[in-house]
């Protein structure tokens, strides 16, 4: 995959990698945001890594040069007149290894800071830290997704995914734990006629501890497909084998792709129990 | 047929004769509150003493601090309310006469309960119920029909809206009407179209997102469509609604494909709601 650099802004450069959705974006460390700065490269990482680009890219940083220029504080006309390809790229490469320069930032669809050109292998570890619990549930990794669940909950929801997947589907947790913020965002479009769910338990430090997960195919999700192709009806079966409750048998208000621990009644329960 | 009942007796009888629009009326009140929970409670009691009870809210006589009240009776004169003040005065000692001018196309001028009586009932630790769902509403249609909103508690364990249920019924006047359905959560997105009328409740939940239904019926309340999955409907020549399909992807998007579905002659009479 050829590699892109592209102006995103004023004074930061989009630099698109080798692998999909890889991503990361040079920045002067004085405009970054504190998450940013967090997140950043390690200096010599950058530096090695932005060099790496450059060798194979050499057209790219051509074209978005005076960006690039602005960064480094060249932007002048007697400067960009004055200093070359070789010595800006070397001032550049300077400024990424020290700190108060330049940094180099893992992009909006890479989920860990200072992931490395080498795909990242998430390593969500049991963790009272409410940091890495942070951002949009529905987009986390499968397993981040599962390690939101409730311990009990967990293998029981492994199980039914891996029974749906020896019967030929495709399924995917679309979401085990749900923000309460998240749940209020979405309950004030009118997108959820619930304001607590399941979905929103969590210890009462605030760490993720949901009774119920949505699983869906990931070829038809919430489509009528998913219907026509038996899905649900089997999602239904593998989560009453493993003793769940299906919220496709709720007669008045089916929530298909639902499987829940625990009977609704001991909503309230749970909610005090989440300190709520 | 359960559900029939509850509708049935959340209409206050004893009422004969309608109040024109706008007609003053003198209400026998026996309860106040400005909480729809409590006001529920106190008419269930005074029903219980044996006292028909039909609650109300100020705002449907006009004022603008709305509170609710339970009406012992509605009378269309100072000298009967009075007499009917005396005759309950006894078992009721706060009871006291209202003068309301009913605001036209009310629940009042419907004489149907603000409040079901039903509501009395929800347990007191659910976890999703609002105030606002345990109001019931009129919404008038611009051709001048109007429906009623009519928010009960149906006791279900395997229900994830805790007994939350919406009737949307069509009303006749006098307290009567026509059950359109039986469980329309939110109605909205009302179309008309010679006597036709649509709207969309909303349904599943998928992601982030919710899906609809809509419902057809003709100028009797006989259903002409039902589409699952779909929103905003339109009623362009009277021989189809169109409405936009709902779908949600992987991804948690919502995608829209505008539909058309032939309304169908009703199979089933209309289903008639009387007090």
């Amino acid at each position: 995959m050829g590699r892109m650099f592209e102006m995103h802004r004023h004074h930061r450069v989009v630099i698109r990698g080798a692998f999909h959705e890889e991503e990361f974006e040079l920045m002067s460390w004085l405009e970054a945001s504190p998450f940013q700065r967090a997140c950043a490269l390690e200096p010599h990482h950058a530096a090695h890594l932005f060099g790496h680009l450059l060798v194979l890219d050499r057209h790219s940083f051509a074209l978005h040069r005076p960006n690039i220029l602005e960064l480094t504080g060249m932007s002048s006309p007697l400067g960009s007149h004055r200093i070359d390809d070789m010595e800006l790229r070397q001032m550049v490469l300077d400024r990424l290894s020290r700190i108060g320069g330049l940094i180099l930032v893992a992009g909006p669809d890479l989920s860990a800071c200072g992931i490395d050109l080498k795909p990242k292998v998430f390593d969500w570890t049991e963790s009272s830290e409410n940091s890495q619990w942070s951002g949009d549930s529905s987009k986390w990794p499968q397993e981040k997704k599962l390690l939101s669940l409730h311990p009990k909950l967990r293998p029981l929801v492994k199980a039914v995914v891996e029974g749906m997947t020896k019967r030929g589907f495709q399924p995917k947790i679309f979401y085990g734990w749900r923000s309460v913020a998240t749940q209020q965002a979405i309950l004030k479009k009118g997108h959820t006629k619930v304001k607590f769910s399941f979905h929103n338990i969590q210890k009462k430090d605030g760490t993720p501890d949901a009774y119920a997960a949505d699983i869906v195919d990931q070829r038809w999700a919430w489509g009528d497909a998913a219907a026509d192709h038996g899905y649900w009806k089997a999602l239904g079966e593998e989560a009453k084998k493993q003793n769940l409750y299906w919220g496709g048998d709720w007669k008045k208000s089916p929530d298909w792709a639902h499987v829940q621990l625990v009977p609704k009644e001991q909503l309230q329960r749970f909610k005090k129990a989440s300190g709520l | 047929m359960i559900h029939l009942v509850t509708l049935f007796v959340s209409i206050v009888a004893g009422s004969p004769s309608e109040p024109a629009a706008g007609a003053v009326v003198w209400l026998v009140v026996g309860a106040s509150d400005s909480s729809p929970a409590k006001i529920a409670r106190a008419a269930k009691t005074l029903v219980a003493s044996g006292f028909p009870a039909l609650v109300f809210e100020t705002k449907d006589c006009g004022e603008k601090r709305n509170v609710f009240g339970v009406a012992l009776d509605v009378s269309e004169s100072a000298d009967a309310a009075r007499a009917s003040l005396q005759r309950l005065r006894p078992t009721t000692k706060g009871a006291y006469i209202k003068r309301c001018e009913v605001v036209s196309r009310s629940l009042l001028e419907y004489r149907f309960s603000a409040v079901d009586s039903s509501i009395a009932d929800v347990p007191h630790d659910v976890v999703n119920w609002e105030d606002s769902d345990r109001v019931s509403t009129a919404i008038n249609l611009p051709d001048g029909r109007d429906l009623i909103a009519q928010r009960v508690y149906i006791k279900d364990p395997d229900d994830p809206m805790e007994g939350r249920t919406v009737h949307m019924i069509l009303a006749n006047g006098s307290g009567k009407g026509t059950v359109l359905s039986e469980d329309c959560f939110w109605p909205g997105r009302f179309k008309e179209h010679d006597g036709q009328l649509a709207f969309q409740c909303a349904g599943e939940e998928a992601g982030d997102q919710l899906l609809h239904t809509v419902l057809v019926f003709d100028a009797k309340g006989s259903p002409l469509a039902k589409v699952e999955h779909c929103r905003n409907p339109s009623l362009p020549d009277g021989a189809a609604v169109i409405c936009s399909k709902e779908s949600v992807n992987v991804n948690g998007q919502l995608k829209l494909r505008p539909t058309r579905v032939p309304l169908m002659p009703a199979k089933e009479p209309a289903q008639p709601h009387k007090p």
